[in-house]
């Protein structure tokens, strides 16, 4: 990170001693006014609150007292306030991430690998054609006469999420946003998430979090994390997150107990209370590792207070409350993605239990809108249209009466008829407005509807607010078998 | 020790090492405390802004002012008073609540989340852990045991307390203490089968009349000092006489109405871009333009707006809480870059909502207000303004306003007048005290003010000269200044206008370079190259501009010749997201980014029918061009229905594969957003929800003059050769078109910006 004294430390804006400006007693008041104005401006809100000082009072040793050093410190380092990170490259490099723009619902992604060919059924596409470019351009196909035709982007999680290998079921983009917004994650906070499935949740945590927050991310599954690992590394976010191989629920006591008791799994379900419905799938898994769950504990394993949002995407999200209740901070702020009704049911009870306040459910869905430019075409506006007289009814009856076929002579009546309405209609048109100003009648307007389609449930989000209590660690209560 | 340097004039900064070194600071945190400090302060600090949540749903600001008392204990003969009573802070807003004002010092050093009593005269925290929910606790068990006249003692106590004439019809008052702890819930108690719990509400008779209680009664209850909201709630509740027969849901809500009457309480909130853009939406939703809070998140996630990053954002219809969110998600990493309307230095209104936010200082310094014209205005008149100003001797523009900022000196010593009048005309010490404080407090702001130059030496370093979009929507196109001063100002200036002012590219970056560097407002790296302090700076090459990583707009003017001005200012690969209360205006603006192309630069051009035309017309793209086909341009300006027919020939013949997009990805959407009440077995919707929360354009800007493929120019023109002109070429892709599977078929060739609605294919 680049620290850069920025206009506040040119400005010479520090707190000074008192006979800074001589020992006339107005000029000893002008520097103590400076420098409450120094701390309230440098610190603002910030500025711990000290009672009065008289004068005359301990005016020698106000530099020697280690209150006073730590203000000084703390106003001095408030000077380099200027916080510069690195602008984003804007070309394209060995070994960036890029994601292919294909069309609008088909995103791609690369590792730009010099040497490497990129093929999709637009053409080939050499990476050495584009390493070096600029993000946002457009490259051809070596093949097919260079047809084809790419876009490439630098990746936002929001391009990630639509570009990404799927391991799992995602979290799309509006949750996403909703999530990050509702939780407040915010540069240097600290996030627990459970579980990271495919990653594309931890990525827009991790754009909030830079540049020195962590996210604590868990993944029951190995391989998951595994993948998971090297992505984040590959995208350079490795210093960010920590991906823990447990499960938060804290299933692996249940197969635990098993294992060491020999108990059947009747038994132990019942002794698991709530959870009823549970079946004992991934153990082996998570038993046979070293290196995460294998305590079988569940939970997050951090210790008290520690995290400023905790977000729970599980099928069981219930389980992990007590534990976020625990490892979440005072008045943090938690979120459970849970795609059924009943799910959101047991977990806000699990809140509530657990001292979360403040508890919502919202759902949300993106209407996407079709934009189309489409012609109005006057309505015509002519002769009115044939009616029945006299005479046309005796022929029609004639007709009727021929079989459907009238005699020669008064078809050309017919037809005189036909050819007057027709050239009355045409008239008309043209005293309107003749020619080709008819077209210019017919004006353009823009107009858009929504897609017929649209992703109708996602899921239901619950945000609650931790409570100031502190919560007990779960895993204290729980004795193995 | 800190030596102390005598006045000279001269401030020299004290050495802080001593002082330092006697504490125990760690060295990380001298360099950056924030960074070590929790980004969230979990208790309320003087002087914070905080939201107060009802249960109601009612969601008050208020700010935790120290009271006068605790400043007027010491106030005789001292020096340091609390430093903002100099401060014109002291008529701030108390903090109101039912028609009642509150002193708000109660609230500082409480923890958010804490629940307060709003009693008749103060705010009560409720600190200890037993009933400190928002709702209050209520035991329905004394009650029901009032009813069947038990509890005599009770009823002794309070009719010691009630007059006579406050008891109900049939002078059965009955007050009961429901503060008394009880550890059972509502809810529990109701659901538990009490014998009196009527089944439904079959035998109900809503006729008005079940309340005991008058008005009257109830009134004279309420200024009895010593009858608590609890008192009046269970007064109300035994007097009513349908209470017995309800169901236990409508028992509830019964009590739980009579509860939010009487015995308010509410919860402080940190305010948080969306808590603050909640309580704004709910105060006034026409004047931020309807912009919900969700939608707020979505603008902040879809512009990629994170730690340090450069963001352009302007939100004159939203009062500023779009850069109020950007602000809080980059934490003083970065630059937030906001362009305000109007001619006032800040607006007002601005202010109030980035202040709720409590910022810090670096959030504060890394938010920089620019007037919008500073885009919006001819930039013919802007640098020939900016050479006025150059000084001939340094070669740097003179920026006065800077000059006289560095000449202050800290902690500013007394000018003879200011002396003279401190001495003779303020005779009080307080006043003095006051007049000093508010005086260093002045010049604190004006040090760390950045000057107008230094602001546009800002902005124009983010605009990429070469870039220039002409606004294609025809009603959009407004005109330049130059063309509205020479047309009497009409506003609609038909075609053209827009892009019209001629820019010499290489003199106007090395005039911004002078002034930029004698500005030096950014002392951050600027472009990747970095900038080496202006030395020599106007016969070298002009820096790369350090374009914005994101822009947003949610501006009154209109949304298309907004976007498309301000575009260059944007880096490629770069997301834009434009929100708008009403869809129409982004209509516009959506049809405009999917059929705008950028020309393509005449090197390419050569073999094409059309190219001659597309070149002659958009010429001033290109530097070199743009002097040879001047008389063109003029022409052009004055015959609109060539250069109309010209352009549409432009956007229709040219294949998509050679167009140049300016953008990607486009997306108009609006978002549908529902609540729940989930409670077991009780799980709905709620009964109302918002229909609209505005409407948002978003995607992402190409690099559309220097990063189009491209393979060699020779395999070009070999291609082209194959293929035999452009419009046979075109001819082609048609047929192609036609059989279906074709590789390069249109649809599949590429083509993010032409979204067909087909539907079924879209893969989610």
């Amino acid at each position: 990170m680049i620290h850069t004294p920025g206009i506040v430390a040119r400005s010479n804006i520090r707190l000074v001693p008192a006979n800074h400006l001589g020992d006339d007693p107005l000029d000893i008041k002008v520097c103590l006014a400076a420098n409450e104005a120094a701390k309230d401006h440098l610190l603002g809100n910030d500025r711990p609150t000290t009672p009065p000082r008289k004068v005359g009072d301990n005016d020698d040793d106000e530099g020697t007292t280690p209150r006073y050093g730590r203000l000084l410190a703390l106003v001095d380092s408030s000077l380099y306030h200027e916080r510069h990170l690195p602008p984003p490259t804007r070309l394209i490099k060995p070994g960036d991430l890029v994601v292919v723009f294909e069309s609008f619902n088909d995103l791609n992604f690369v590792y730009a690998t010099p040497g490497d060919v990129f093929s999709n059924r637009n053409g080939h596409f050499h990476h050495d054609d584009f390493i070096g470019r600029p993000y946002g351009c457009k490259i051809r196909s070596r093949n097919d006469r260079g047809l084809g035709f790419l876009y490439l982007l630098r990746p936002t999680p929001e391009l990630w999420a639509r570009s990404l290998p799927h391991r799992t079921q995602i979290v799309h983009e509006l949750d996403a946003s909703m999530i990050v917004h509702y939780l407040d994650i915010g540069p240097n906070m600290v996030v627990c998430e459970s579980g990271t499935g495919s990653g594309a949740m931890s990525h827009a945590i991790l754009r909030s979090i830079a540049p020195l927050g962590k996210l604590h991310t868990y993944e029951f599954n190995r391989m998951r994390v595994e993948k998971a690992r090297l992505e984040f590394e590959g995208h350079g976010l490795g210093h960010l997150v920590e991906v823990h191989h447990r499960d938060v629920c804290g299933k692996m006591t249940l197969s635990r107990t098993k294992k060491r008791g020999g108990e059947v799994g009747g038994a132990t379900t019942a002794g698991s209370g709530a959870d009823d419905s549970y079946n004992v799938d991934n153990c082996d898994v998570n038993n046979d590792d070293g290196n995460g769950g294998d305590d079988g504990w569940g939970g997050f394993q951090l210790g008290p207070a520690i995290a400023h949002a905790v977000f729970l995407d599980l099928p069981e999200p219930w389980l992990a409350v007590p534990h976020a209740a625990h490892v979440i901070r005072p008045n943090g702020r938690i979120c459970s993605y849970s795609p059924c009704v009943e799910q959101t049911q047991r977990t806000v009870e699990a809140m509530r239990r657990h001292g979360f306040h403040s508890l919502r459910t919202i759902e949300a869905r993106l209407r996407e809108f079709f934009v189309s430019e489409v012609e109005m075409e006057a309505p015509p506006c002519g002769s009115p249209p044939d009616v029945l007289t006299e005479e046309r009814a005796s022929l029609e009856k004639e007709r009727c009466a021929n079989g459907g076929v009238l005699p020669m002579k008064s078809t050309v009546g017919v037809e005189e008829g036909q050819d007057a309405s027709a050239r009355g209609g045409e008239k008309a048109v043209e005293m309107v407005a003749g020619g080709s100003k008819r077209r210019r009648a017919n004006k353009k307007i823009l107009c858009a509807r929504p897609f017929a389609q649209m992703r109708g449930h996602t899921a239901f989000l619950t945000f609650a607010t931790a409570g100031n209590t502190p919560q007990p660690d779960p895993n204290e209560n729980v004795v193995l078998g | 020790m800190i030596s102390s340097p005598k006045n000279n004039g001269i401030s020299t900064p004290p050495p802080l090492l001593d002082a330092i070194t006697t504490t125990a600071v760690a060295v990380d945190d001298i360099i950056d405390p924030y960074a070590a400090r929790d980004p969230l302060p979990p208790t309320v600090r003087p002087h914070d802004h905080v939201l107060l949540h009802f249960a109601d749903g009612r969601q008050l600001f208020a700010q935790a002012m120290p009271s006068r008392s605790r400043v007027s204990n010491n106030e005789d003969d001292d020096v340091v008073v609390d430093g903002r009573r100099g401060d014109a802070k002291s008529s701030h807003p108390p903090c109101k609540i039912n028609k009642r004002t509150y002193a708000t010092d109660v609230l500082i050093g409480l923890s958010y989340g804490t629940v307060l009593e709003v009693n008749r005269d103060a705010l009560v925290p409720l600190l200890d852990g037993n009933d400190t929910d928002l709702i209050p606790d209520f035991d329905d068990a004394d009650l029901s045991l009032l009813r069947r006249g038990g509890n005599d003692d009770d009823d002794d106590d309070d009719e010691n307390c009630v007059d006579d004439d406050i008891r109900g019809r049939d002078g059965d008052v009955r007050i009961v203490d429901a503060s008394s702890s009880s550890t059972t819930t509502t809810t529990t108690m109701m659901m538990g089968g009490d014998g009196n719990v009527a089944p439904d509400n079959r035998d109900l008779i809503d006729d008005n009349t079940s309340q005991l209680l008058s008005y009257e009664g109830v009134r004279r209850l309420m200024e009895e000092p010593s009858v608590t909201g609890a008192h009046l709630v269970a007064a109300l509740i035994s007097n009513s006489s349908t209470y017995v027969a309800k169901t236990p849901y409508s028992r509830a809500k019964y009590v739980r109405r009579k509860q939010l009457k009487y015995q308010p309480r509410c919860r402080i909130v940190r305010i948080t871009p969306w808590t603050l853009c909640a309580a704004m939406h709910l105060r006034d939703l026409r004047k931020m333009s309807n912009l919900r809070e969700d939608t707020l998140g979505q603008v902040l996630s879809n512009a990629n707006v994170s730690a340090g990053r450069r963001v352009m954002v302007m939100d004159g219809a939203c009062l500023g809480i779009i850069t109020a969110g950007c602000v809080r998600r980059m934490a003083g990493y970065g630059t937030v870059i906001s362009l305000y309307e109007g001619l006032g230095m800040h607006p007002g209104y601005y202010e109030g909502v980035i202040e709720r936010l409590n910022l810090t200082l670096l959030e504060k310094q890394s938010l920089r207000w620019v007037n919008q014209a500073e885009v919006f205005c001819d930039r013919d008149a802007k640098r020939r303004q900016v050479i006025s100003l150059l000084d001939p001797n340094t070669g740097y523009a003179n920026d006065v306003e800077k000059r006289d900022r560095d000449r202050i000196s800290w902690p500013a010593p007394l000018q003879p007048h200011t002396r003279a009048y401190a001495m003779n005309a303020l005779v009080d010490e307080r006043k003095v005290n006051d007049f000093l404080l508010g005086r260093s407090a002045r010049f604190a702001r004006k040090l760390t003010r950045h000057t107008a130059l230094e602001l546009r030496a800002l902005v124009d370093g983010c605009r990429d000269g070469a870039e220039d979009y002409d606004c294609p929507h025809d009603a959009c196109d407004y005109g330049s200044a130059e063309e509205k001063e020479g047309r009497g100002g009409a506003k609609y200036d038909g075609v053209g206008g827009g892009g019209e002012e001629k820019i010499e590219t290489s003199n106007y970056h090395a005039d911004e370079m002078t002034y930029a560097s004698a500005g030096g407002a950014d002392d951050g790296p600027r472009g990747e190259g970095g900038r080496n302090g202006g030395v020599g700076g106007r016969d070298d090459a002009p820096p790369p501009p350090r374009q914005c990583d994101s822009l947003i707009i949610a501006s009154k003017y209109d949304p298309t010749a907004t976007l498309f001005r301000l575009l260059p200012y944007l880096a490629p690969s770069c997301p834009f997201v434009v929100y708008h209360e009403f869809l129409e205006p982004l209509l516009h603006t959506f049809h405009a980014l999917q059929n705008y192309h950028v020309p393509t630069t005449p090197s390419e051009g050569e073999g094409g029918d059309d190219d001659d035309d597309i070149v002659r017309e958009n010429g001033k793209i290109n530097g070199d061009i743009a002097d040879d086909d001047d008389d063109d341009n003029e022409k052009s300006t004055t015959d609109d229905a060539t250069r109309l027919r010209r352009k549409k020939k432009t956007t229709t013949t040219t294949p998509m594969m050679l167009r140049r997009n300016i953008a990607i990805n486009l997306r108009l959407t609006d978002t549908w957003f529902r609540e729940y009440q989930v409670l077991d077995g009780r799980t709905h919707p709620n009964m109302t929800m918002s229909q609209n929360g505005g409407y948002l354009l978003t995607g992402t800007k190409l690099c559309p003059l220097t990063g189009t493929n491209e393979l060699d120019e020779e395999e070009m023109r070999e291609m082209r050769a194959k293929l035999g002109g452009r419009r046979r070429q075109l001819n082609r892709l048609r047929k192609k078109n036609g059989t279906a599977a074709g590789v390069g078929s249109k649809r599949k060739a590429g083509g993010g910006n032409e979204r067909t609605d087909d539907e079924g294919k879209r893969r989610r």
